[in-house]
């Protein structure tokens, strides 16, 4: 597969407006997303993942080292508008990115800017709706809707410059539990489905749980990286670093010390209730 | 005390977008405990909340606390929400005060407290919720999320309330960030021996902290259990798309598959308990 | 309640009036305000009113959501009628009680103005209920482009409407919030004179005024993720475009603006 985003020894700072001085976000990172996959990146508020992911469309230039999309260099100005069109990103709260009064014109909203035709525009917000499962409020006014329904309409909006990629942040980190559904699902049918690669930042477990591959960030550096049971056998270095795992992978965890013979790093329930019983039944 | 007798109520009653929120409620919380309130978005558990302490007026029923009963002439409302804290989704998103102390001040200013007492509330609150003392002195704008979060807590709990109703207080927070306030919020019931009811889309959260649990569903009070009578019942809250938590569900499948365990588990440490022990028999 | 404000509430329908160019509804309401004011008889507004009445019943939108824009100038309808009930001194007494005279003028102008407001009213919400607030900034900034050239940003003016009318719903439900919050906090915004009131307002509108600018701050990092640089090469899904309806529209109000002015000349009360 190829490698569509590239991050090599990415370092951040900025400048405190009162003190004046440099605070390191991000402190040398290194890492890249093959084309199609799904890459969660996962750490505690403050962690620097969110500044991470602003690397990804150029809305902030690395301090210091390279930040390649789809071979192109962010940090060329030139390429702004190729590159934002090439890494889609969604945000935490879906009030806050949609533009127009009515769904369908917000959707159009990215293509109009990009000057794209005008029957071009039509096919892309049916194409965009539909992918999200959205197509019949395509009339409605956004703040009728419920905040996974918001959300979905802000993927459809990013969508419709058909990007290569889409750099979710914390998506559902303002959404209920049926709303928290609706995106991961959604994400995951862009990614089988649309082929489209997936960087989800996000500091629920059970949503990281859901990719190919996790990168775990902690004081601006990678801590961990790996597929999601082998991160998720760290338990102890993840509590250590203030996040969590599910109660599942808890459960099969503090087994396995008490002597069961249960892998570490089970991911789901009906997973961690086959092990148990497996175990059980072989006394 | 707090007590609904038959209470309902409409959002525009006549109106083309007439919606009854909450229908026909019949509820006493009894002080001191913590109560964990559980439902979907819609399910009414914030028109709930917000009768509670007389921020809605009931279309139907009444509402007493402490014997007192709500919006009737001689009961003075504002003297209800001192007593009935209540801390709203997202409560960062209310601050406004230049430093954190006066903010935590407004509360018992507004009750017409003296400068003294003003200033041993603040302590008082600061200390319960876990801000610094060199916080104090900051502008709340300055502060992280989850900071922010806890000093709007604690302009609430200043008030000392007897009841403090929070309305998903860990709302968008961080693993750690969760645990903290929820920590301090159990600790806070413990020390102050008051009430607390949680509103939370969490089932785990819930189950950890609560004595008893309240299930709202379109509009109704379907369930008012203890924790584990509640999660004993899988079947009807996953007909309302609520989840157990994993552990239940786990601890569940063991029972289907014919092993004997205590149902209605819910706390990692139990479960680990009940499965040494099959192995043990 | 706030609720009640049905500016920037579009009501979705596929009536001939909804489906006027935006455009030519613009200029279709400036010459019904126009009308408004320089009818100086009841047949006139008669006229006006049929046409209004024509006009809601195309629209088939309920009755309840154009009366209920009235509501929030209740007061000032009342109060600009009471000012010229007693205030105008020319004509012939027909009432008079201590310092209060009402002269026949006065009466005259007060239920003019009182008619001249709710027809405002009532159109302009027919206007904002039947058009998509993007179609109507799509209009406005059409209708401005001529100015373009004497350097008016009629694009970003446009954006800016849109985006006013777009989060309207969202800050009216913040500051909902907001009350509520502080409210319960013992907040008291009912009792005290008008200073005390005031005063009582602050910790709504800061934290309201801090919110509109984090949302501000995130909507226009999303809308640069979008692509958006300005007005630019952009090219538009919904082209305007003047079509059949919009001639006869234009029939139809040339007619009855016709009528109107007639009335002026030949109104029979």
């Amino acid at each position: 597969m190829d490698t569509i985003v590239k991050v090599e020894n990415l370092k951040f700072s900025y400048k405190d407006e009162e003190t004046g001085e440099e605070i390191p976000v991000l402190k040398g990172i290194d890492f890249s997303v093959k084309k199609g996959e799904f890459v969660a990146v996962l750490g505690h508020n403050g962690s620097g993942k969110s500044t991470l992911a602003k690397h990804l469309n150029a809305i902030n230039i690395p301090t210091d080292g390279k930040v390649t999309v789809c071979g192109m260099d962010t940090a060329e100005e030139d390429l702004l508008y190729l590159i934002r069109q090439k890494v889609g990103m969604v945000f935490q709260n879906p009030d806050n990115q949609l533009v127009a009064s009515i769904v369908e014109e917000d959707v159009a909203f990215a293509p109009e800017n990009l000057g794209v035709p005008r029957e071009e525009i039509r096919k892309r917000v049916d194409y965009a709706l539909e992918a999200v499962n959205m197509s019949e409020f395509a009339h409605h006014a956004p703040h009728m809707l419920s905040g996974g329904q918001k959300q979905r309409v802000a993927i459809a909006g990013v969508l419709a410059m058909k990007p290569e990629v889409l750099v979710f942040d914390e998506p559902t980190a303002m959404l209920d539990p049926i709303g928290r559904k609706e995106i991961l699902k959604t994400i995951k049918t862009l990614n089988k489905e649309e082929n489209v690669t997936i960087v989800l930042i996000t500091h629920y477990m059970d949503e990281a749980a859901q990719a190919d591959r996790i990168v775990v960030i902690d004081h601006g550096k990678i801590h961990l990286e790996g597929k999601p049971k082998e991160v998720f056998s760290q338990v102890k270095e993840l509590k250590k670093i203030g996040l969590d795992v599910p109660q599942a992978t808890y459960l099969a965890y503090k087994l396995s010390e008490c002597g069961f013979n249960i892998p570490k790093g089970v991911l789901t329930t009906s997973e961690c209730s086959e092990e148990i019983l497996k175990c059980l039944e072989d006394e | 005390m707090i007590k609904l007798e038959n209470v309902s109520y409409t959002y525009m009653p006549g109106g083309p977008f007439e919606k009854t929120a909450v229908h026909n409620i019949d509820l006493t919380v009894p002080d001191g405990q913590f109560i964990g309130l559980i439902g979907h978005t819609g399910s009414g558990k914030s028109t709930l909340i917000q009768l509670m302490n007389g921020l809605l007026k009931p279309t139907e029923g009444r509402i007493l606390i402490d014997g007192q009963e709500l919006f009737s002439k001689d009961v003075k409302m504002r003297d209800i929400r001192f007593k009935v804290g209540l801390v709203m989704q997202y409560p960062e998103y209310q601050l406004f005060e230049e430093t954190v102390e006066k903010e935590i001040a407004y509360g018992p200013s507004n009750m017409g407290l003296s400068e003294d007492e003003i200033k041993s509330r603040i302590c008082y609150a600061a200390d319960l919720v876990g801000i610094p003392d060199e916080m104090l002195k900051k502008s709340p704008f300055e502060l992280s999320g989850g900071q922010k979060r806890r000093v709007a807590i604690a302009g609430i709990v200043a008030m000392q309330p007897t009841t403090l109703i929070l309305d998903e207080p860990t709302a968008g927070l961080d693993p750690k960030g969760r645990e903290e306030i929820l920590f301090k919020i159990k600790d806070l019931q413990r020390r102050m021996n008051i009430t607390v009811i949680l509103v939370s889309h969490s089932m785990e959260d819930i189950a950890q902290m609560a004595d008893r649990i309240l299930v709202m569903n379109k509009g109704e009070l379907s369930m008012n259990e203890t924790p584990q009578q509640v999660f004993a019942r899988g079947d009807e809250l996953a007909k309302m798309g609520l989840d157990l938590p994993q552990i239940t569900k786990i601890c569940n499948d063991l029972i289907k598959a014919g092993y004997p365990i205590r149902k209605g588990i819910y706390t990692v440490s139990e479960a680990v308990e009940e499965i040494k022990r099959l192995k043990f028999v | 309640m706030l609720s009640d404000i049905t500016l920037g509430q579009y009501f979705p329908g596929k009536s001939f009036i909804h489906r006027l160019d935006p455009r030519s509804k613009i200029l279709m309401i400036i010459a019904y305000i126009v009308m408004t004011f320089i009818i100086d008889n009841f047949t006139g507004y008669i006229v006006l009113g049929v046409f209004l009445l024509i006009c809601m019943v195309n629209t088939r939108i309920p009755v309840k959501f154009m009366i209920k824009g009235l509501k929030p100038v209740v007061f000032f309808i009342v109060f600009t009628a009471v000012f010229n009930l007693f205030l105008t001194k020319t004509g012939q007494v027909i009432f008079k009680w201590g310092f209060l005279t009402v002269t026949d003028e006065g009466a005259k102008n007060a239920a003019f103005m009182i008619l001249r407001l709710i027809f405002l009213v009532m159109g302009t919400s027919l206007l904002t209920l039947t058009t998509s607030p993007i179609m109507l900034t799509d209009g406005i900034e059409r209708l401005l482009s001529p100015f373009g050239l004497i350097g008016l940003p009629h694009h970003e003016i446009a954006m800016m409407m849109s985006i006013a009318l777009r989060f309207i719903p969202t800050l009216i439900e913040e500051t909902d919030k907001i009350t509520k919050a502080q409210t319960a906090r013992g907040a008291d915004f009912e009792s005290g004179n008008l200073l005390r009131r005031i005063k009582a307002m602050v910790p709504v509108l800061i934290p309201l005024f801090v919110g509109a600018f984090r949302r501000a701050d995130e909507l226009a990092t999303a809308m640069e993720c979008r692509c958006y640089r300005g007005g630019k090469g952009r090219t538009r899904l919904n082209v305007l475009k003047l079509g059949i309806v919009d001639l006869i529209g234009w029939i139809v109000v040339a007619v009855f603006v016709a009528g109107i002015v007639l009335t002026n000349y030949y109104g029979v009360f």
